[in-house]
């Protein structure tokens, strides 16, 4: 134990990136140096500032760790659909929320359907559903729905047809 | 040394574990030769090799058969790609596994079978037999690594070798008629890095795992 | 048997009506690669135009390449050519199986096989280097492609590899496969073996591929090819999100994750997180066995396997045990459409009292996979099982099979969603079992013998996607006129990957778009999923690229599932790949200088060739309207969407027909009625091919 102190921040930081986490400048137990800084990525989330390797972690992975550090859940799922319909484009499928590395338990997941409906600041965010029954969203912003019910049967359907 | 931890596989495992992975536990005493020195021989008055620096082990279950080894085994080696002279032998049984062709063939080893696959490999014998049986002496110790090596200047390829090994490691090049077996690559073990299952390891006698990419000097880069 | 310059310098012919056996000079045939190109050339110089697929006249060429056998990643293909008897003009064409046949092949010492005329008994062939003969096969005739390749393999030794026909095969069934391994099948060429009474080939070779490169260079050409290859298709990017990936697909094959596992494995493997730079993981990226058999596949996975050379294992290795309750080994390997064709036919759902629906899903796929290769019976790409259900449900069946035999068959087993249906329906298409069994003729012939009318090809579900009796296999869903118009040019499914594999690679359009800027010079090539635009340059220019270098691999043999790696997982090359890749190992190993442009124009020769071969055989120049004719669903379906709209894939009558006129012009063949044309036949050195169509008058004016 008394070697911990001796443990770089950039190497916590390393190890952790590895693992799968990013780290919270609290979880340091070595001040983090200004060349250290230079070598890592960091995001600032809500409630401070969040460390990873670049090495091992891409920063859109980073992003999920930090917004599940902060249980940001309603901003995580939407920016995920939204970042799916922009940039691939895809559909998202709701299961995926489920999955690790979100793993949201089932009351999450209707919590963030019902905000979808009743907040603010989401009105972009639709449903459409598969003929397998599987529901999928997307961001009518960067989708049209025609072609995000489209992409959605053939996520659930097509593809495993068309081998 | 029979207490000796290892980390093979990244499990802790005795000795006895050790040998049943590497299969040998079954094919007899006289198999185990680069663990117990003196086991194979009869001529107490030769012991003319150091043990190894370590000898190439292969995992059964992670194994799916690509022969990618026995490709770069002899690419490395030879310069060609050969099935035959490979010296990390899959494609032996890979099909309906070592012992060939059963009635019941799909309960038996194999790609037709249970779907295991195993590899002959050459253990880099204490005694090793092929070295012993040589008439020509042509086989040595590599000073580096420590494997069995044949010269080939001395090779006659009477296949004498071949014919001595319990697992058929050495073969006589047709083209060449001068036998060939494992080098160890000199140090560098083609065949376990390009594994891409991880299923071939080097595993220094001590029992140290170097790791699937372990103990390889490397080769010098491909530039596209 | 030293294989200088990747040739292996022979090609076997075996003539099975006078038992000779001889060898032909591979000299000749080398402006054709080897593979695919090799037999066209066979069959463009030996094959009469009118010869039908079982005639004795008919001729079925077994080829490897340069590649095959030198331990180039992914370079264990055989390709099979000759006559395919479901087409309605026994056009010449494809079928190709992975697993170890063609490079054992290769060392025995042979680019080829060219197997002529017609055993009076059934034999098979035994390949031993040097030594061939030609050996009794009446112990196996009769009996399903698992036995007789054990019973051939017990004869050789286990080091041999082989090649062997069900009982669909033995009985000339159109739709019926050439098996090799525990998992390998061409489908299509089963019945010309049959038709020769030729069993199975064993092949033992003892010779070496010689790499006329550096040793360590070699070696490292393959472990740089190792740092850019992806999972199975070349997807490049991991199905779920991971730390290491800046990108992710839901449809991505690199399946791999955490507490994924091989559970039946002993002990158990997990295929983690496999990171690009881990190559000694690269086996584990597809576990294919959880989209084969669905979610309680990897339960039954022992391991993944494949073909020789190949680092991507897409064939999923299972242990079912209660295939033991249907009589059957309850080991069982395949992969795609092996387990999706069979299962297909049980249209009504699985039900097994005791297991759940997830493992009934299981035992269905692993049971149909393994009733229909024992058969050899081929799915037709799934087509064979839609035919069925599109009879059946539409009480074709009952009106054209008699009553005593509608009445033997199994339906009851097919309503309860009792997999035991497989064998029956099965049995019946592989001995030519009544009425029934007229499904194995292939879609064109069903239609001739039932009636099935216009709606028969016209229903978009029934996926029909030409005439010609072959169904879509990557076609307007892959980026619409792109596999639309690849889809159209073969005599059977496009066996295409090339398109789809880019497409599919799981990055961003856009990004996919800089890349067809890169290669193809206009970005326009690629559009986004389900919307897509007018048919352009640089579309026509993908497809010419695609369908070359498809031609190129299955010559090389390089596996196109595969290959060409155009993109890869590495974020620090941006995600590309290297198109002179099979340039390089081309060189490499034959030590001949050939640069990635003059490759690709010999892989244009041999698909020209084919397309001449086509003309010869139809006896018509006219390919557009003769033989690249859809079937009209591509431009009917959505009725309420307009083509080139958002949401559907729909195709347009003009803008195809433009597109036809844009690919021709890329292939240089007449843009009017798509043949090829003489200047073009010259300029890729197929004078002779040009001579001869100019005097059956089958050169466009």
């Amino acid at each position: 134990m008394e070697n911990e102190n001796t443990v770089s921040a950039l190497d916590q930081i390393k190890e952790k990136s590895a693992a799968g986490f990013v780290v919270h400048e609290s979880g340091l137990s070595a001040e983090i140096t200004e060349e250290e800084r230079s070598m890592v990525g960091e995001i600032k989330g809500e409630k401070g500032v969040y460390f990873f390797d670049p090495n091992t972690m891409a920063p859109r992975y980073a992003s999920i760790m930090v917004n599940l550090e902060e249980k940001n859940y309603l901003a995580l799922a939407a920016e995920t659909i939204r970042n799916d319909s922009r940039t691939y484009p895809r559909t998202t499928p709701l299961a995926l929320f489920s999955e690790s590395s979100f793993s949201f338990t089932q009351e999450t997941v209707e919590i963030i359907l019902r905000s979808f409906q009743d907040k603010p600041g989401f009105e972009d965010i639709e449903k459409c559903g598969a003929s397998n029954g599987a529901m999928h969203l997307f961001s009518k912003k960067y989708l049209d729905p025609a072609q995000a019910e489209y992409l959605c049967e053939w996520d659930e359907v097509g593809r495993a047809e068309n081998q | 040394m029979s207490d000796e931890r290892n980390t093979v596989l990244d499990t802790s495992m005795n000795r006895r574990d050790f040998l049943k992975l590497t299969g040998m536990s079954a094919v007899g005493v006289s198999a185990l030769s680069w663990l117990l020195p003196g086991c194979t021989s009869n001529k107490e008055d030769v012991a003319v090799f150091e043990t190894a620096s370590g000898v190439l082990i292969h995992e059964s279950p992670r194994c799916t058969g690509c022969l990618l080894c026995e490709n770069a085994c002899t690419g490395v080696n030879d310069g060609k790609s050969s099935q035959y002279l490979a010296r990390v032998k899959v494609s032996s049984g890979l099909a309906y596994g070592s012992n060939g062709v059963r009635g019941e063939w799909w309960k038996t080893d194999g790609a037709m079978g249970n779907f295991r696959l195993d590899a002959e490999l050459c253990r880099q014998c204490e005694q090793p037999a092929c070295a012993l049986a040589c008439p020509e002496n042509a086989i040595f110790e590599e000073p580096k690594v420590g494997a069995r090596e044949i010269d080939p200047e001395k090779c006659v390829g009477c296949g004498t070798c071949e014919r001595a090994c319990p697992w058929g490691i050495p073969k006589i090049d047709p083209e060449t008629n001068v036998a060939t077996k494992c080098v160890l690559c000199h140090g560098y073990s083609a065949c376990v890095s390009i594994c891409p299952t991880g299923a071939l390891h080097y595993v220094r006698v001590g029992m140290k795992r170097l790791g699937s990419t372990g103990n390889t000097s490397s080769p010098k880069k491909y530039n596209q | 048997m030293a294989i200088q310059g990747g040739w292996a310098g022979k090609i076997l012919r075996v003539n099975l009506t006078e038992g000779k056996i001889s060898h032909e000079d591979t000299e000749k045939y080398k402006n054709y690669i080897g593979g695919m190109g090799f037999g066209y050339k066979v069959i463009w110089d030996e094959v009469l135009a009118g010869t039908k697929a079982y005639d004795e006249a008919n001729k079925i060429v077994f080829g490897v390449g340069p590649l095959t056998g030198s331990g180039a990643l992914c370079s264990g293909r055989t390709n099979i050519t000759s006559l395919l008897a479901s087409n309605p003009f026994h056009g010449v064409s494809d079928s190709h199986m992975g697993g170890h046949f063609a490079v054992e092949l290769k060392y025995a010492g042979y680019n080829g096989i060219i197997i002529e005329g017609k055993s009076e008994r059934p034999v098979w062939l035994r390949i031993e280097d040097d030594d061939v003969s030609i050996e009794d096969a009446s112990l196996y005739w009769g009996h399903g492609t698992f036995k007789t390749i054990t019973g051939v393999t017990a004869v050789m030794g286990g080091d041999s590899q082989v090649a062997a026909i069900g009982q669909a095969g033995e009985n000339m069934v159109n739709l019926s496969v050439i098996r090799t391994g525990p998992s390998h099948s061409a489908g299509g060429h089963g019945g010309v073996m049959g038709s020769k009474n030729l069993k199975a080939i064993g092949v033992k070779g003892t010779g070496a591929v010689h790499i006329n490169m550096e040793n360590m260079e070699w070696y490292n050409l393959n472990k740089f090819t190792m740092s850019i290859i992806g999972a199975n298709n070349q997807h490049v990017v991991p199905r779920t999100p991971q730390p290491w990936a800046e990108h992710d697909h839901p449809g991505s094959r690199w399946t791999a994750k955490k507490d994924l596992y091989w559970e039946k494995a002993d002990p158990p493997i997990e295929t983690g997180i496999c990171t690009p730079e881990q190559t000694n993981k690269v086996g584990y990226r597809t576990m294919k066995a959880m989209l084969d058999l669905g979610a309680n596949g990897p339960k039954y996975t022992v391991r993944m396997g494949g073909c020789a050379s190949c680092p991507i294992r897409c064939h999923s290795h299972v242990n079912v045990p209660q295939l033991k309750n249907y009589g059957a080994d309850p080991n069982v390997a395949n992969t795609c459409m092996g387990f999706f064709g069979p299962f297909s036919v049980m249209f009504k759902g699985v039900n097994i009292e005791g297991e759940h629906k997830d493992d009934a899903t299981v035992i269905a796929r692993a049971l149909g996979s393994h009733v229909a290769d024992e058969y050899g019976v081929w799915c037709n790409y799934g087509q064979l099982s839609r035919d069925l259900k599109w009879t059946y449900e539409r009480g074709i069946l009952r009106r054209v099979i008699p009553a005593a035999e509608y009445n033997s068959i199994r339906w009851d087993l097919l309503k309860k969603g009792d997999p035991g249906f497989f064998e029956d329906f099965y049995r019946r298409i592989a001995m030519k079992e009544g009425e029934l069994s007229r499904l194995g003729e292939g879609a064109y012939w069903i239609d001739r013998h039932w009636n099935l009318g216009e709606e028969y090809w016209t229903d978009k579900n029934n996926k029909l996607w030409t005439k010609i009796g072959y169904p879509v296999h990557h076609a307007n869903e892959s980026n619409g006129q792109v596999g639309a118009l690849i889809s159209s040019m073969f005599n059977r499914d496009a066996q295409c990957h090339t398109h789809q594999n880019f497409l599919g690679s799981g990055l961003p359009t856009k990004l996919q778009q800089d890349v067809a800027e890169e290669l193809w010079g206009d970005r326009n090539a690629i559009d986004e999923p389900a919307n897509y635009r007018p048919m352009s340059r640089g579309k026509a220019r993908f497809e010419k690229w695609s369908i070359v270098r498809n031609v190129l691999h299955d010559s090389l043999t390089l596996c196109n599932w595969m290959w060409p790696l155009a993109l890869s997982p590495l974020k620090e090359r941006n995600y590309r790949g290297d198109t002179a890749l099979e340039e390089k190992y081309f060189t490499a190993v034959t030590g001949e200088e050939m640069s990635e442009e003059e490759l690709d124009l010999a892989a244009e020769r041999i698909f020209t060739l084919h397309r001449a071969l086509t003309v010869k055989q139809m006896g018509t120049v006219n390919m557009r309207e003769e033989h690249d004719r859809l079937t009209g669903w591509q431009f009917d379906m959505d009725p309420d969407k307009e083509a080139f709209t958002a949401g559907t894939i729909k195709l347009d009558r003009d803008d195809f027909e433009k597109g036809l006129t844009m690919l021709y012009e890329e292939m240089g063949w007449d843009p009017q009625t798509g043949a090829p044309t003489r200047e073009t036949l010259e300029k890729l050195q197929l004078k002779y091919v040009a001579d001869e169509l100019e005097t059956l008058d089958l050169l466009p004016a």
